[in-house]
């Protein structure tokens, strides 16, 4: 993909997100297509791609938050070169370690928001941010990434440009 | 086998690595930084924001004006508007009431909730669920700038707190950043409101002998600039009262149904006597409101 296609990418998810993405809310909460694409872009294309584009996607992100400008930045960058890095050296993974992946890297992500003083409430509240934000969310985004994966690589056969892969088989990768 | 990571990537993690320092150290400077190079991105993403959201509103309007029964639907926008119009007269009318009965000279309390206000129409949530925020269709071009009020007939909505050229993001009453100062309407005491994670408010540094109860009703107490005295928040649910404790708090449910905003009108300016001899003279409700949403 071109970088026109990259940013054409970015402005449709922040804007689906944005717009539309509370119709699909459960108790008040959406889940995050930014961190599902970023996730699955790291996962299937590599730490530095991974990387540039959560950074991208989560300025733009920014741009339409209340929050500070850079905060989505680097947590998205963080989600995508984490994603990407264990996705490269891992020899064999299933779309359910994917999905436990993307899991962890939506509470990861949460967890930097919170430690940067800006996510909801004190340290007290951590317990509650965790049951009512933290886990419903990355539930949701490991749902969407699930199916974001099944439709790229499964059914339109997106495999990625990592050549230590095989993906697209019975929801198996195989490595070198 | 695992490749070995190549010189562009570990470029792009050096620069990443040096870019998480820089904000961590200077987070102010990094702040007005990104938020002067983000103001062109914002432009262009306010664009598919904007269509996406007419189109969403178009969608909407057609399956409720339409297919799903059409004078029902007309009606009950009717009553509910009818209701918010009736419960925000009857707040301003209480107010009156008390404030007439407190001192004289509060008999010029209607000057004192004279403002200007632009209407805006809601196009999004905040783009992550760690803040209660929406987007408005309003920006610098139409006057709207950080830290105005942002209000309903029926109660305080939030505050603005990033502008673009052609949107306004809004951090709403029930978020835990946002605080404001508010009154009980019954007992006249002060204090701080703060949104709760559930969506709730709690008033804070209430005096430990005031006598608040469950369904005071609570309003702003125009301390703060961006919203004038008298404007509706909330009714208290809930007090604790705390042994040992200097002050006590009380749970607030917000007047606004903050799940369903479509339209909002931003404060633009709270006028002063002078400003309404200058010819600025507002409709009957003391809101003078400028365009459409």
């Amino acid at each position: 993909m071109n970088a026109l296609m990259w940013i054409l990418v970015v402005l449709a998810v922040v804007s689906v997100q944005v717009t539309l993405l509370h119709y699909v809310a459960i108790g008040d909460i959406r889940p995050d297509l930014c961190v599902a694409l970023t996730s699955l872009m790291g996962f299937l294309r590599g730490e530095r791609i991974g990387l540039l584009f959560g950074m991208g996607i989560g300025f733009a992100q920014d741009l339409a938050s209340t929050g500070e400008v850079w905060l989505n930045m680097l947590t998205q960058g963080a989600v995508g070169l984490v994603s990407g890095l264990v996705g490269r050296r891992l020899a064999r993974t299933t779309v359910l370690f994917f999905i436990g992946l993307v899991m962890s890297l939506s509470i990861l992500s949460g967890m930097l928001f919170f430690f940067s003083g800006r996510g909801i409430g004190s340290l007290a509240d951590v317990g509650l941010m965790l049951r009512s934000v933290l886990l419903p969310q990355a539930a949701y985004d490991s749902v969407i990434a699930a199916g974001l994966y099944w439709l790229l690589v499964s059914r339109i056969g997106i495999t990625g440009e990592m050549d230590n892969r095989h993906v697209g088989k019975a929801n198996v990768l195989s490595a070198e | 086998m695992l490749r070995s990571t190549s010189g562009t990537t570990r470029a792009v993690l050096v620069c990443f690595t040096i870019l998480l320092s820089v904000v961590f150290v200077l987070p102010t400077q990094s702040r007005h930084f990104f938020q002067k190079i983000g103001q062109p991105f914002a432009q262009i993403l306010a664009v598919p924001i904007q269509a996406l959201a007419r189109l969403d509103k178009g969608v909407r309007d057609i399956w409720q004006g339409y297919i799903a029964l059409h004078v029902v639907y007309e009606n009950n926008q009717h009553l509910k508007e009818e209701i918010q119009e009736l419960r925000r007269e009857n707040s301003e009318l209480r107010e009156r009431a008390t404030s007439s009965e407190r001192l004289a000279e509060l008999l010029a309390f209607k000057e004192t909730v004279l403002f200007q206000t632009i209407a805006a129409q809601v196009i999004g949530r905040d783009a992550s669920n760690w803040y209660r925020g929406v987007v408005l269709n309003k920006g610098e071009q139409d006057g709207v700038t950080a830290e105005m009020g942002v209000i309903l007939p029926a109660g305080v909505v939030g505050r603005v707190v990033k502008t673009t050229t052609s949107t306004a993001m809004v951090l709403l009453v029930t978020d835990p950043h946002n605080a404001i100062t508010g009154l009980i309407q019954r007992t006249r005491d002060e204090g701080i409101i703060e949104g709760m994670p559930h969506g709730r408010l709690r008033m804070k540094y209430l005096p430990l002998l005031s006598s608040i109860e469950v369904g005071d009703r609570v309003v702003t107490s125009g301390l703060t600039g961006e919203f004038p005295k008298g404007l509706m928040i909330g009714t208290i649910t809930r007090v604790d009262k705390v042994e040992g404790e200097l002050f006590q708090s009380a749970e607030i449910l917000p007047d606004v149904d903050l799940s369903r905003l479509e339209e909002v009108l931003v404060i633009t300016s709270v006028m002063v006597p002078a400003d309404r001899k200058a010819g600025t003279l507002p409709n009957s409700n003391g809101i003078d409101q400028q365009g459409s949403p």
